[in-house]
């Protein structure tokens, strides 16, 4: 049953996510355009990179906190590599990536083997990488004018599609995989789950939380390649408001912030609804301070209604009859 | 005989389709100890859940108060009446006093200080006869003392009925006497007592009557009197079921051994040295503290040994990681099932495989669902585990089905030497037999099997040698045919 329950639940999601489209697409004549729609899931990938990060974290019972300033920095980082230095752009990119990993190495210490509960180390780390974006940038914007650093987040494949998106997908089905089906993953699951029984499984608690600050350093470095392309500049704080959102997007789509619960789906399906509403609201004319209301006023019902699963209440026997019909 | 204090009249109670309570009849009377007895899933804990309004019973049962009808049992209302539940985990604050634990909740007055609350706390505790600092964290205490504090909360909430659910697995010998004297006297003063337990020689020392539940029938009610131990086995499990001992036969046919050598680990262990022979069950037993669960974990990576050797069939193997032990097929079921076994929120196919993911792995190392069914699905049946279904929560099973789920963890990593720590805490009387019998047949199969238990008549009962501990020393090692467990637990007290 908990299995066909999940697979309900992102089918409710979804057909949330087709409502939402069929609604917008008649509230306003541009909404459905293919330029919109595409500008869409072109604006979804960088909160959608940082939020698979995010609900990877989640999942191993922790919450990576610096994953938005990690980001930035990156971004810093490229501009610094590329646009001050005028580095090739491969390899640039290529050492970004790895300084990243070693960043996200830290995350992984401090949290596996100093113990460092997971928000507390990487509030810190928070804090510091933006620190350390700061210095390199001296606090400015950095300018990336590289023509050829704008294929990740501008670029047009056949003149339609955002190049951002055909990066996205592949990265989304492997983490998808690796989550829900490779050993690591169900590992990760398990340490999310109970990490001391974990252990008394023969699970290297220490080398699976490695494993999870690592890929989300890794999502954080993909977030800001692409947006550093799009914007063509780097800042040391451009990427921090995301954190927030990416929890909502992870516990909209189901990952629990108590670890051990959730897919990679329900997540990416978190991140397309909140990016669905608020683009379809800006195509309304709705004010940015009424979206904050509405995205949180979807975020409470969805959290009510799916913790009031299984007890005896009007919105759950509406719920499971809407649900039974779906299937 | 006098009004009953509680009464039960035709409770029901379904879980969907499944019924769980079929007419129950039960009424206790003020003063009286009554143990509530029966396997797991016979329906103790639903019926102490209706008593303390914490579930609702299907319509057409009536519960009486003192007499009166009650409408409707909520827990606030069930605490009004003087309800009082002690749960096995205790639902007490560790980071408060145990003054503030004792009055918190149940303040008379709105500003009460600190000593008030001492002096308050402190007279419950001496009309228990129990001796505590009040000023005391409740976390410094030890858990046989935290229980009592739990009872001297009931007591100042002036309860009428407390309600202790196991109340002795986790304590000392000492403790549990403490225990009895203050139950004696809570009977002394008129409170009821539902005692619920699956420990039968506690219950003869402590109840005045017994209700016996099986498969949410209520079977029979009497003075203690009426049952003994046999009896009572009879009516819990519905068939005859006698102890019968499962030593081995033909042991160290081919004289291949598991052996430690010299372990050490300060200060829990020293100088620990045994071998297991083939086909034996080798028993480890000794007091809550003598060091036997940091000895096992030990062998099994958790807490490094400081120093000493692992030999298994001659092979000197080196453990610095819980996954090595398991490499190795050195395995271990936890003392503490929920802490360190069961993945609570996680569905009973993920608790089966997680010890052995590479076996239900297919040639690109991912996870294969149908290689996940299967395996699950072939213990289920071999150890006849009772479930709603394979993708059920952990949670949802019974405590022997539980136990059974991790038996099969260990079952599925391919064990070569497999150690059991209490495997039979909490697991009713039919699945504690179906597990001895299993550590019988997997030791003839060629398993190394050590039992840690302190439990002695299951020692003597299941293994072939027994090994006692006493503050982390060797005591002595015995042969269970010749032994009695008066016998041994003389070694484990004096050596």
């Amino acid at each position: 049953m908990p299995r066909l329950n999940k697979k309900i639940e992102n089918l409710g999601l979804i057909l949330l996510f087709v409502v939402l489209f069929i609604f917008f697409a008649f509230s306003s004549k541009h909404f459905a355009s293919l330029t919109n729609i595409m500008s869409l899931f072109a604006q979804m990938v960088e909160l959608g990179f940082l939020t698979l990060g995010m609900a990877v974290s989640m999942l191993s019972g922790g919450m990576d906190l610096s994953i938005g300033a990690l980001g930035s920095l990156g971004t810093v980082l490229l501009a610094v590599f590329i646009g001050q230095k005028g580095w090739p752009l491969l390899p640039a990119i290529l050492l970004v990536f790895l300084l990243m990993l070693l960043a996200g190495l830290l995350n992984g210490f401090l949290v596996a083997y100093l113990k460092i509960q997971s928000m507390l180390a990487t509030l810190g780390t928070q804090s510091l990488f933006t620190g350390i974006g700061l210095v390199i940038s001296k606090g400015i914007t950095v300018r990336v004018p590289e023509e050829s650093m704008r294929i990740f987040g501008r670029h047009l494949v056949f003149g339609v599609i955002p190049f951002q998106i055909l990066l996205f997908i592949p990265v989304v089905i492997a983490v998808g995989i690796y989550i829900s089906r490779s050993i690591s993953g169900r590992q990760i699951y398990l340490v999310g789950c109970n990490e001391e029984a974990a252990r008394f499984t023969g699970i290297n608690v220490k080398r699976t939380l490695m494993k999870v600050y690592l890929l989300s350093a890794a999502m954080a470095f993909f977030a800001a390649l692409v947006f550093s392309s799009r914007i063509s500049s780097g800042r040391a704080d451009v990427l921090n408001s995301k954190v927030l959102e990416t929890v909502t997007a992870a516990v909209f789509g189901g990952v629990s912030t108590l670890g051990g619960v959730g897919t990679i789906g329900g997540a990416v399906l978190g991140v397309a609804i909140i990016t669905i509403v608020s683009n379809g609201l800006d195509m309304m004319n709705v004010s940015q301070f009424l979206q904050q209301v509405i995205v949180g006023s979807l975020l409470l019902i969805t959290l009510a209604l799916r913790n009031l699963k299984g007890k005896t209440s009007p919105f759950v026997a509406l719920r499971n009859k809407v649900c039974r019909r779906i299937q | 005989m006098s009004t009953p204090l509680l009464e039960l009249k035709n409770i029901s109670k379904s879980y969907s389709s499944v019924r769980v309570l079929n007419n129950i009849n039960f009424s206790v009377v003020p003063g009286e100890v009554r143990a509530l007895v029966g396997e797991n899933g016979a329906g103790k804990s639903t019926t102490v859940k209706i008593i303390a309004g914490v579930e609702q019973p299907d319509s057409g049962g009536e519960i009486y108060y003192n007499g009166e009808l009650i409408h409707k049992m909520t827990v606030k209302h069930s605490l009004e009446l003087g309800v009082s539940v002690i749960y096995q985990d205790l639902s007490l604050f560790p980071n408060l006093s145990v003054a503030e634990n004792i009055v918190k909740g149940s303040e008379k007055k709105f500003f009460v200080g600190l000593n008030t609350y001492k002096k308050q706390a402190s007279a419950v505790l001496e009309s228990l006869g129990v001796d505590i600092d009040t000023s005391l964290l409740l976390s410094e205490l030890s858990i046989g003392k935290q229980q009592l504090v739990a009872i001297a909360r009931a007591m100042y909430s002036e309860a009428k009925l407390i309600i202790m659910d196991e109340p002795t697995s986790t304590l000392s010998s000492t403790e549990v006497e403490l225990l009895f004297d203050v139950i004696a006297r809570l009977k002394e003063s008129g409170v009821c007592i539902i005692y619920i337990s699956h420990k039968l020689d506690e219950i003869f020392t402590v109840a005045d009557s017994i209700t016996v539940l099986r498969d949410g029938e209520h079977i029979e009610t009497g003075a203690i009197d009426t049952f003994d131990q046999e009896k009572l086995i009879k009516l819990m499990v519905g068939r005859e079921l006698r102890f019968v001992p499962f030593h081995g036969t033909d042991i160290g046919g081919s004289g291949t051994t598991f052996s430690v050598n010299n372990f050490t680990l300060e200060p829990y262990f020293r100088n620990i040295s045994f071998d297991v022979r083939e086909r034996e069950v080798f028993g480890i037993t000794g007091l809550v503290g003598a060091g036997r669960s940091e000895l096992a974990q030990s062998i099994f990576g958790i807490r490094k040994a400081s120093s000493g050797e692992i030999f298994l069939g001659g092979e000197k193997i080196s453990i610095s990681h819980t996954n090595d032990a398991i490499q190795a097929g050195v395995c271990y079921l936890p003392e503490d099932r929920r802490t360190q076994g069961l993945l609570m929120g996680q569905t009973v196919t993920r608790n089966t495989t997680s010890a052995n993911l590479r076996g239900v792995s297919n040639k690109a190392s991912l996870i294969s669902g149908q290689k996940e069914k299967k395996v699950v699905e072939e213990y289920i049946e071999r150890l006849a585990i009772k479930l709603p279904s394979i993708e059920s929560h952990i949670e949802r099973l019974s405590g022997g089905n539980q136990q059974k789920v991790l038996i099969s963890r260990w079952l599925n990593a391919g064990p070569r030497v497999l150690i059991v720590d209490e495997p039979t805490t909490g697991v009713d009387v039919g699945t504690k037999q179906e597990i001895h019998r299993l550590l019988r047949e997997l030791a003839n199969n060629g398993v190394f099997i050590v039992l840690i238990s302190s439990d002695l008549l299951e020692v003597l009962a299941v293994s072939d040698r027994v090994l006692v501990m006493r503050n982390g020393n060797a005591a002595d090692l015995v042969e269970t045919k010749s032994a009695s467990q008066e016998s041994i637990m003389e070694k484990s007290l004096l050596g």
